[in-house]
């Protein structure tokens, strides 16, 4: 099927790629569904576009790619929610917020996103423990490492990240 | 907005199946106790807030290409 975006235009996604969010995306709730489109540089980001909104995208990454010790605790209504029993069912992602110096972008490691993506299923979680912020600088020293270099990204083994509550 | 005084011990009901109830009342904090299906999401509104904002200054500063980024993360996980 074809999809309307404001920034890549039309866009064919499959049938089996839409993503659902029953309860949306906090400040977004009328936002349902979205399909995750790979960024076309071939980077470790992911637009997440809103289908019911063409103008609607957000950057996403990895968690792994950009801090190493996040753990979040999934519970089992996180799991009910996402459809599944599984823990190994659930990818997070976190949500990056772009600015015009790149040392200021920042990913929101307070409402990391939870999918399951045989499911299709997805919600924001929200952190109230108080050990994750909002506005974690994504790159923090990492400008100093030099930009030429185009060494092949290599997506790192999966780490038990998500632990039960 | 619908506003009730109520004293410490003494709840609200909300629909079948929300209570909330004042627990105590000290100076000027209030403890708040709610019981609630599991599935309703609560939040101290501040963290929601914060949450919302950021959701919002994402959604709106999406840049269009991240080609500058890419060689940002050849050097991650080395």
């Amino acid at each position: 099927m074809k999809i309307q975006t404001t920034r890549f235009g039309e866009v064919e996604i499959q049938e089996s790629e839409i993503l659902t969010m029953p309860n949306g995306m906090l400040g977004f709730t009328n936002d349902r569904h979205f399909a995750m489109l790979e960024d076309e540089t071939g980077s470790p980001f992911q637009w997440m576009q809103s289908l019911d909104n063409p103008e609607l995208a957000f950057v996403t990454i990895d968690p792994d790619f950009a801090i190493s010790d996040y753990r979040i605790e999934v519970s089992a209504d996180h799991l009910k929610k996402l459809d599944t029993e599984r823990l190994e069912d659930v990818q997070v992602r976190v949500i990056v917020t772009m600015t015009r110096e790149l040392k200021d972008v920042t990913i929101n490691l307070q409402g990391p996103l939870l999918f399951n993506f045989d499911k299709k299923q997805g919600m924001q979680m929200v952190i109230t423990d108080g050990r994750y912020n909002t506005r974690h600088l994504l790159f923090g020293d990492k400008l100093e490492v030099p930009v030429a270099t185009q060494t092949e990204q290599q997506k790192p083994a999966r780490k038990k990240r998500v632990a039960a509550a | 907005m619908l506003i009730l005084t109520r004293k410490s011990g003494e709840s609200i009901t909300i629909g079948d199946d929300v209570k909330i109830t004042v627990i105590e009342v000290k100076g000027k904090q209030v403890r708040i106790g709610i019981d609630a299906p599991r599935s309703y999401v609560i939040h101290r509104e501040e963290v929601y807030i914060r949450i919302q904002e950021e959701n919002k200054r994402a959604a709106a500063e999406s840049p269009v290409s991240l080609k500058n980024l890419k060689g940002l993360f050849s050097k991650k996980e080395g």
